[in-house]
Parts: structure tokens; C-alpha cells; sequence
């Protein structure tokens, strides 16, 4: 089984998939309800100044993220790059 | 008793064109009205069909029916029949994003549960076909078991078709859908029947298993004490371990997915494209951490150019028509208080909110075309690290952009803002950016008492300079005054960021044309009215009581003035000379200026006297209003009508002592004043509204007045 890594250590460019949604608050409640969930397939687009937010692509749509709530998704840590 | 009206409940996530779905089928047969303790605004209608009418009540636009505050519960609340005043609805209509399909359909995973039939419409088909997304819709209609109209709200197309749907929903039956979510149904069947305090609706028991911390967690335990919570905690252990699975969150929004993902597979709907389509070059220039920045600010120059460019030579016909036609009706109508109401009262204020609409729409038509094609989503990407300092969000961007037209819409517009706390901050700080109502003051002010320089041969004016400076005042002010609010008023974590990245497109002029216009209505209805009628309420205080004494005394120095007639030209001009001093002690007598005596003291620090100070209380309930006040309190005859003639007035003024009162540090002392001031009764009134708390609204006014007094205090005494 493959390391889980946060979602925030995946370069720019690479799609990885996502293992858990961490924590139980609204934030949690949020990622899982837009689509964040286990077992899809998510890929860091770019990065704003210093590295925040996030742009990332899951299931297909593009979503803007902070750095400290791509935290909270694990992903597989073996990434492919595309 | 005839039967009621069938109710249907329409229910979306943000920005799917729920709201205009919603207008198409009840036209004007609107009412809207408010839930008891919260701020979501109720609005009902009437949607007229072919053999009945039925009631539609429009829901706020949530992503899920798992709620994290009052406001979000309450589309649970309406759905099963437990908001105050309405019935529980006999069927839901549920607007969904034809080119964004996945996140409607979660919402319907959740929607069909309810034991309510529900009808699907697929809105902004027209792109989705554009972006050849074609999905079949009978197909789908087959999985979800439920009827599916694809329609385009904007154009109108669909709405027959979605009418019908309606009908036949309403009179047919439908079946029950099986939960994603057995184990869960089954434990709050149980723990209803464990419960000491009444049972909450089962579905609301539901979601409050399995949403930790969430809004129906909360109420559970508001009713139910510690015993509910105890049995919510063994209650949710057991079914983790049931499940299988450390969250339940985390189980329903997986299955509800995998569910949504076979439907969507099973109606031969294809991957969308979005990831591809995202690394053109525009893409990448507008985003990137060098080129973004240097973008966005050429975009945001662009922009302030185009609509001091634009809007000026428009603002300055308005105001003169205005004047002229006043002047012209002065002259032809009997002197009185009533033709005085008229002109000096109704007349002016209609053309004080007039006057503002050019600079209002060409700023709102660039902010709207710039959301549309897609650069603002991208521009908030950008600034959020920015905002986030003072504890904003990207999401805070817009509605900031926007409060440089008017405050009002702009701080309606902060309901895109996720985030509680980013939000209400955002709300504080909007005020303080510099709407359109202020440049008429700052352009009066800069003109008259700071001497014109040029620097860089000519290139750089010192007037544009110390506007700029008062721009960014403002910008500075709203930053600080975010910060603190979110220091002292609203500490916490930081703010949440969540946002989609529409793709780039070119906007359709129709759908900018429509939301222009709600802009512009929203200033003109709760912005305009407001001002205009304070308008004809200073211009009462300013009239009333008057004075026998001070009209006698001029009646016999026109006497005077007319024996000794010389030419009529001087006559004439000496009787309006007379006209204009004789209004000026009147409103030395009446109460506003009687008001302006009493606050002296408490302007003097910033080296007010009595006329300045009665004209910025006069100000107060709309900053517009000030320089109509000047020109009457300083005498200004209507024969020099216009910024230049109150400005060789002010000038003149002078302190009993004989020191002129306004001095370049006196001047710039009211600019700093004016840039903090709230100065706005219809902003504080839409602060207390959006925020549903009189507390912000009476905090927000009393913090910016106070601020406006220190600053411009400190700015006199700095530069005296």
C-alpha cells in the first residue's frame, strides 16, 4: 500500500488520488460535498503567490483551494506525471 | 375552506440560474419577506400553469442539504414543512448546472430522500451544448427516476415544457427512493425512540448523525440537553463501526458520489474537458505569480480610466441640467416654502442620486463583463493571499471592486463570500472604498484649497495625486478595519476559501444586460429613494423655523437697494445678492443651523466653524447632500451657481477673528474625513439588513465616525 501524502505536496502538474477527507468540522463537510471524496482522481494545476491557494483539478472540475484545507485530503503519495 | 395552492419548493446550488428559473415561471407575482432569525430573504410566487396555479418558494442556493449555520438549515427547514409559515411543499423543482451535472445531482441524491416527488431542470443547456457536453436527457430522466427538462433560463427556452412537467408532477404519484444511507435511517428511527425531549424530524435527526458540528447537532442539543448528546455520540460509534468506516461524512458524500458517477455514466454523459481546456497560454498568463500580478493591476487601471473617462462628461451634463433647470424653475415659480420644497428639496435630490448612475453602471457593466468571461474568478485566485492578511478571502474581491460604485449592492454582493466571519468582515471594509457619492466633495475640496502643481513635465498633477492618495486611503482604512474586526469582533481560524474556476468565455450580452440592470435597480430603489428623501429632510431642517425678524430686515434693505436704483443689471444683481445672503440667515436661524452651532465644539478640533460643522451633519444621512448645504449656508447666490462660485465663497470665509477658516490643513483635514465617514443611511440600513443584527450596523457607524473625527483631527493638526 502506498504512502499517504497531503494534497498540498503534489508539484504543480500531478494528479494523484484521493485516499481520506481528514477531520469531521464544516471545512471536512465542504471538500466531501463538492466532490473531494475518496478514490477520485485529483491534479494540482498551479499555485498562487508563495505557493497560495491552490488551483486543482478533481473529477474533472476545476476548484480553487487554500494551502492549510489541501492539507486535510490525503492522497496516494505515488504520483504520475501528465 | 377552499384547498390551498399545491407549493413547490425550488432548490439548487449557487449560481445555477435558480433564481432566474424561479422569475420565468412567476413573472411579477412575487412576495418576498424574511425567516424569523435569519437573514435569508423569503420569497414566494406564483407560477401559473395550465389548469391550476401553484405556489414556488425560492430556496437559498446550497451545495448539500447538511447545513453549518440557521441559514443553510433552512432549506431543510422549508423542504419538510418546518419553516414558520409555510406549508410543507407537495413537490420540489431542483435547478441544476447542465455544464456542472455532478454537484446538482449530489443535491439530488439528497433531495429525492425526502419523500417529495421531484422534477430535474437542466438549466444553461445552450452552453452546455456549446462546450459539447450532450448528454441525453431521457436517459437520465430513467436513472434518476425522475422528470428531467433540459431548459435555458436566460432566453426563456424549456419554461413550457417545465410548466407541464410541473403539472404532471403535482397530480402523479411518484416512488421513494432507497437511502444511500440505510444504516443511518435506521439508527435515528431508533434514536427517536430513545430520546427523552421530543424527537426532531427524522431527516433532520438524519443529518445530525451523521454532520458533526453541524447546524441539526446543534438544535438537537439546544432541545435535548445532554442526554441527546450522549446518545448522538454512542449512536454514531456504533454505526462507524457497522459502516466500517472512520467517518460517516466522509461514507455518505463517497456512495452519494459513486451513485451520481453510474447515473451520469448509464445517460452517456462524457468526462468533461476542464482539465485539458485550463493550460492555454491566457490561462497561463493570467494566473502565473509574475505576469498574473502585472495583469491584474493593468486590468484594475483599465478599468478606474475607462470609468472616470467615461462616466465624468456624463455626471457633469447631469448636474448641470439639473442646476439649470432648478435656476429656471426658481425664477418662473412664486417664491415660498413650497416651490422652495420643490426645487431647493425634491428636485436637487433627485438629481443627487441621478447624478451618480453613469459612474455606477459603467463600473458594475466592467466588474459583471469581467465575472462573466471568467477573469474575476482568476483575479480573486490572485488575491486572496493579499486579502487574507487582513482576514478576507478571494471571495471578497467583487464585492470590495464593486463598493467603488455604491456600497449598497456591493455589500449585497458579499453572499458569494463562503466564509462567516471573511464575509462579515468584507462588510466592514466596503464602506470604506471610495463610492461615487464622495468625488463630488473631494473634487470641491482638492480644486479649491490645495495649490495645482505638475510634476514630471506635466505628466503628474497634484489634484490626481491627492485623489489617488485619497483612493488608497480609503483602500488602507477598509484593510485595517477588516483586520481589526476579525481581531476583536470575529476572532478565530482562518477564513475557509472554496471556489470553481469557470473557464474562459466570452459573456452573452443579454445576461449582462439583466444583471446591469438588478444592479442598478438595487442603487436606485434602497440607495436612491434613501437619498432623496433625506434630501427633502435637511433641506426641512435648513428651512424651518424662520424668522420674521431676519425677513423684515431684508425686505427693508431691498427697499433700500431699490430707491437708490441704478442700472437695472446692478439692481438685479444686488436683490439676488440680497436673496442669497437672506437665505443664509435663515438657515443661520433654522434648526440645522442651529445644530451646526451646538456641534461646533465638538468639530473645532479639526478647525471647523459652525457652517462646516452644520454641513457635515447635514451629510450624515447621505454625504451627497453636503455640498447643496455649503452652497446655501455660505450664501451662494444662483447667479454664481456651481463649484467655482462655492469655492471663491469658502474661500472667503473667515473666523470672527479674521483667520480664514479653510486653509489647505482644514481642507485636507475634511477630505481625510470624508474618506472614513459613514456618511450613509442607506449603508448602515443594508449593513443591519445583510448582517441581521442592528448591533453591526450601529458598531459599523460608530467606529467610522469615530474614525473620521481622529483621522481628520490628526490630519489638521499634522499639516496646520
Amino acid at each position: 500500500m502506498a504512502r499517504e501524502i497531503g494534497l498540498d505536496e503534489l508539484p504543480n502538474g500531478c494528479g494523484s488520488e484521493i485516499r481520506a477527507v481528514r477531520g469531521e468540522g464544516r471545512v471536512t463537510r465542504e471538500l466531501l460535498t463538492l466532490g473531494l471524496v475518496p478514490g477520485v482522481r485529483v491534479r494540482v494545476l498551479r499555485r498562487g503567490i508563495g505557493g497560495d491557494p491552490l488551483e486543482i483539478v478533481a473529477g474533472g472540475h476545476p476548484v480553487c483551494l487554500r494551502r492549510d484545507q489541501s492539507r486535510m485530503i490525503r492522497v496516494v503519495a505515488a504520483t504520475d506525471e501528465s | 375552506m377552499p384547498r390551498r395552492r399545491p407549493l413547490v419548493a425550488v432548490l439548487g446550488c449557487p449560481n445555477t440560474g435558480k433564481s432566474t428559473v424561479f422569475n420565468r415561471l412567476t413573472g411579477l407575482r412575487q412576495r418576498t419577506g424574511n425567516y424569523p432569525g435569519v437573514t435569508v430573504e423569503k420569497i414566494t410566487g406564483i407560477a401559473r400553469l395550465e389548469k391550476r396555479d401553484v405556489e414556488l418558494v425560492d430556496l437559498p442556493g446550497t451545495y448539500s442539504l447538511a447545513a453549518d449555520g440557521p441559514e443553510s438549515g433552512i432549506t431543510l427547514d422549508v423542504v419538510l414543512g418546518m419553516a414558520e409559515g409555510i406549508p410543507r411543499p407537495d413537490a420540489l423543482l431542483l435547478v441544476a448546472d447542465a455544464t456542472n451535472l455532478r454537484r446538482s445531482l449530489y443535491l439530488f441524491s439528497q433531495a429525492r430522500e425526502l419523500g417529495l416527488p421531484v422534477a430535474v431542470a437542466l438549466n444553461m443547456q445552450d452552453v452546455a451544448e456549446r462546450q459539447g457536453e450532450v448528454l441525453d436527457t431521457m436517459a437520465l430522466a430513467r436513472q434518476l427516476s425522475a422528470p428531467v427538462v433540459p431548459i435555458t433560463a436566460n432566453r426563456g427556452k424549456g419554461i413550457r415544457g417545465l410548466r407541464s412537467v410541473l403539472e404532471r408532477l403535482i397530480a402523479g404519484t411518484h416512488a421513494t427512493a432507497v437511502p444511500v444511507m440505510p444504516e443511518v435511517r435506521e439508527a435515528a428511527a431508533q434514536m427517536r425512540t430513545e430520546l427523552a425531549t421530543p424527537a426532531p424530524e427524522a431527516r433532520c435527526l438524519e443529518r445530525a448523525i451523521i454532520d458533526t458540528g453541524g447546524e441539526f447537532e446543534r438544535r438537537l442539543i439546544l432541545t435535548g440537553g445532554d442526554q441527546s448528546g450522549r446518545l448522538l455520540e454512542t449512536t454514531r460509534r456504533r454505526l462507524r463501526g457497522q459502516i466500517g468506516e472512520a467517518s460517516l461524512q466522509s461514507c455518505e458524500a463517497r456512495r452519494r458520489y459513486r451513485v451520481v458517477d453510474r447515473w451520469l455514466a448509464r445517460a452517456g454523459a462524457t468526462d468533461s474537458p476542464g482539465g485539458l481546456a485550463r493550460t492555454g497560454r491566457l490561462e497561463r498568463l493570467v494566473s502565473h505569480p509574475v505576469s498574473g500580478p502585472i495583469v491584474f493591476l493593468a486590468v484594475m487601471s483599465a478599468v478606474f480610466q475607462a470609468v472616470f473617462a467615461w462616466a465624468t462628461p456624463l455626471m457633469d451634463a447631469i448636474s448641470a441640467f439639473f442646476e439649470e433647470v432648478g435656476a429656471l424653475a426658481l425664477a418662473t415659480l412664486p417664491a415660498g416654502a413650497l416651490s422652495s420644497l420643490l426645487i431647493d428639496g425634491l428636485w436637487s435630490g433627485v438629481g443627487a442620486v441621478v447624478v451618480f448612475v453613469p459612474q455606477i453602471v459603467f463600473l458594475f457593466a466592467l466588474v459583471l463583463f469581467l465575472e462573466d468571461c471568467g477573469y474575476m474568478a482568476r483575479a480573486s485566485f490572485l488575491m486572496d493571499r493579499l486579502l487574507r492578511i487582513c482576514g478576507l478571502s478571494g471571495q471578497s474581491f467583487i464585492p470590495l471592486l464593486s463598493g467603488f460604485a455604491c456600497a449598497v449592492p456591493a455589500i449585497m454582493a458579499t453572499r458569494v463570500v463562503g466564509d462567516r466571519r471573511a464575509r462579515l468582515a468584507t462588510i466592514v471594509a466596503i464602506p470604506l472604498m471610495t463610492c461615487s457619492a464622495r468625488l463630488p466633495v473631494y473634487a470641491l475640496l482638492i480644486s479649491g484649497f490645495v495649490p495645482p502643481a505638475y510634476y514630471l513635465n506635466g505628466w503628474i498633477n497634484r489634484h490626481g495625486l491627492i485623489l489617488l492618495g485619497l483612493y488608497l486611503l480609503g483602500i488602507a482604512g477598509g484593510a485595517v478595519s477588516a483586520f481589526l474586526t476579525r481581531r476583536i469582533a470575529l476572532r478565530g481560524a482562518g477564513a475557509s476559501f472554496f471556489m470553481e474556476m469557470p473557464p474562459f468565455r466570452w459573456p452573452n450580452a443579454r445576461v449582462l444586460a439583466l444583471k446591469l440592470t438588478a444592479k442598478v435597480r438595487v442603487f436606485l430603489t434602497r440607495a436612491g429613494t434613501v437619498i432623496a428623501a433625506a434630501c427633502v429632510m435637511i433641506w426641512a431642517l435648513g428651512y424651518f423655523p424662520r424668522s420674521d425678524l431676519i425677513a423684515n430686515d431684508f425686505a427693508d434693505r431691498r427697499a433700500e437697494v431699490s430707491e437708490l436704483a441704478q442700472e437695472p443689471a446692478e439692481l438685479q444683481a444686488r436683490l439676488s445678492r440680497l436673496d442669497a445672503e437672506e437665505r443664509a440667515a435663515q438657515l443661520e436661524y433654522s434648526l440645522l443651523g442651529r445644530m451646526g452651532k451646538t456641534i461646533e465644539p465638538v468639530f473645532r478640533p479639526l478647525g471647523w466653524d459652525w457652517r462646516v460643522s452644520a454641513s457635515v451633519v447635514a451629510g450624515f444621512p447621505a454625504r451627497e447632500v453636503v455640498i447643496g448645504v455649503m452652497g446655501t449656508v455660505y450664501a451662494l447666490g444662483s447667479e454664481a451657481e456651481g463649484s467655482v462660485g462655492l469655492r471663491e465663497r469658502l474661500r472667503a470665509s473667515r473666523w470672527p477673528d479674521g483667520r480664514p477658516v479653510f486653509t489647505l490643513a482644514m481642507a485636507l483635514g475634511l477630505l481625510v474625513f470624508y474618506a472614513f465617514a459613514l456618511q450613509c443611511v442607506s449603508t448602515v440600513a443594508v449593513i443591519g439588513r445583510e448582517t441581521n443584527s442592528w448591533r453591526w450596523a450601529a458598531g459599523a457607524w460608530i467606529y467610522m465616525s469615530g474614525l473620521a473625527w481622529l483621522a481628520g483631527m490628526l490630519t489638521y493638526r499634522l499639516a496646520s
